[in-house]
């Protein structure tokens, strides 16, 4: 488990239906304190939960001084499992390289196991001459995944060889080769216990001493 | 002729044989590998861009920070969990019989 603490001061704002379909998606009513940190608020935070029906999706918004955008969907896979995909998370003017943002993606990584949901999925923007997106390359080195394709995987250098993942080239210390050669796409973050992602995000999250969150 | 974004620079025939002396690339590839792979990634990025389309939401570029710091501490995770896995690794990568290993070299 990882490390977790109640979330303090945090309104929950149901759009109209919102609150019925919550309780559809989930089979019950998750509790304020769940719902928010589903959401990726922070303490003092606003959680906004409105209802995308022609999608099926429960779409959360976090109004905080902290991000400029923090927004989720909490959607149901082909199988009926249930997942997050992370449309929106960037931190306010002047507020990055502070921590909110993993702080935040605990919060929600500890809401989803306890509330059943597989794995967080996102579009992972940028690519290695980008200035303002790194998401390719950031998301990864926190334990995001994604296929390579066959023409990524054919021009690998032999260190890097039969990697079939961005996890595998990254276990392998092909970080650098990454950075210089991946690209955008979606990712996925495993919520199972024994994933990759959640061993490497584990690992951070002590090294980092986040004891609470 | 490739339509890719504007802003990803694609290394020229030269310079894509300079990274691959270098070691970043496979020493048996050639530059039209390299092609196909710029391509392949554009073709991820337009049908991701495209689905977005299609199901009517914003796609977004969320970000999260990487300090020095975070860097450092994920260079010590990473090594460790290749520390763990090696012998599955080597295990998968016995299973492809038909995959001729190159010789290691730093990348």
């Amino acid at each position: 488990m990882l490390p977790s603490a109640a979330v303090k001061e945090t309104e929950i704002n149901y759009e109209e239906g919102a609150f019925e379909f919550t309780q559809q998606l989930f089979g019950r009513q998750p509790a304020d304190d769940e719902l928010a940190r589903l959401a990726g608020a922070l303490d003092g935070a606003t959680v906004n939960v409105s209802v995308k029906k022609k999608k099926g999706w429960l779409y959360l918004t976090v109004n905080d001084a902290r991000f400029e955008r923090y927004e989720t969907s909490i959607r149901k896979d082909a199988d009926g499992s249930l997942f997050a995909y992370i449309h929106h998370a960037y931190a306010a003017a002047g507020q990055s390289g502070q921590g909110y943002g993993v702080r935040a993606f605990l919060r929600q990584v500890n809401a989803a196991r306890r509330l059943g949901l597989k794995r967080f999925e996102l579009f992972a923007a940028g690519h290695p001459r980008s200035t303002n997106e790194n998401g390719y390359y950031v998301w990864a080195r926190y334990g995001f995944d994604a296929l390579l394709r066959e023409e990524e995987q054919a021009i690998l250098p032999p260190l890097l060889q039969g990697a079939t993942t961005i996890n595998q080239i990254i276990r392998r210390g092909g970080q650098k080769w990454w950075k210089r050669s991946g690209d955008a796409r979606s990712m996925n973050f495993d919520l199972a216990g024994d994933s990759e992602m959640m061993s490497v995000f584990r690992d951070y999250l002590a090294e980092k001493a986040i004891t609470v969150e | 002729m490739l339509t890719i974004d504007e802003e990803r620079t694609i290394l020229t025939p030269e310079e894509f044989r300079a990274e691959q002396a270098a070691g970043w690339f496979n020493p048996e590839s050639s530059y039209d590998d390299y092609l196909a792979m710029i391509h392949a990634q554009w073709e991820l990025r337009r049908d991701a861009e495209e689905k977005a389309r299609r199901e009517g939401y914003e796609l977004g570029a969320p970000q999260i920070e990487l300090t020095p710091e975070d860097e450092a501490i994920l260079d010590r995770v990473w090594a460790k969990r290749a520390a763990e896995k090696p012998v599955v690794e080597a295990a998968e990568r016995a299973d492809d019989e038909d995959e001729q290993l190159l010789p290691a070299r730093a990348a």
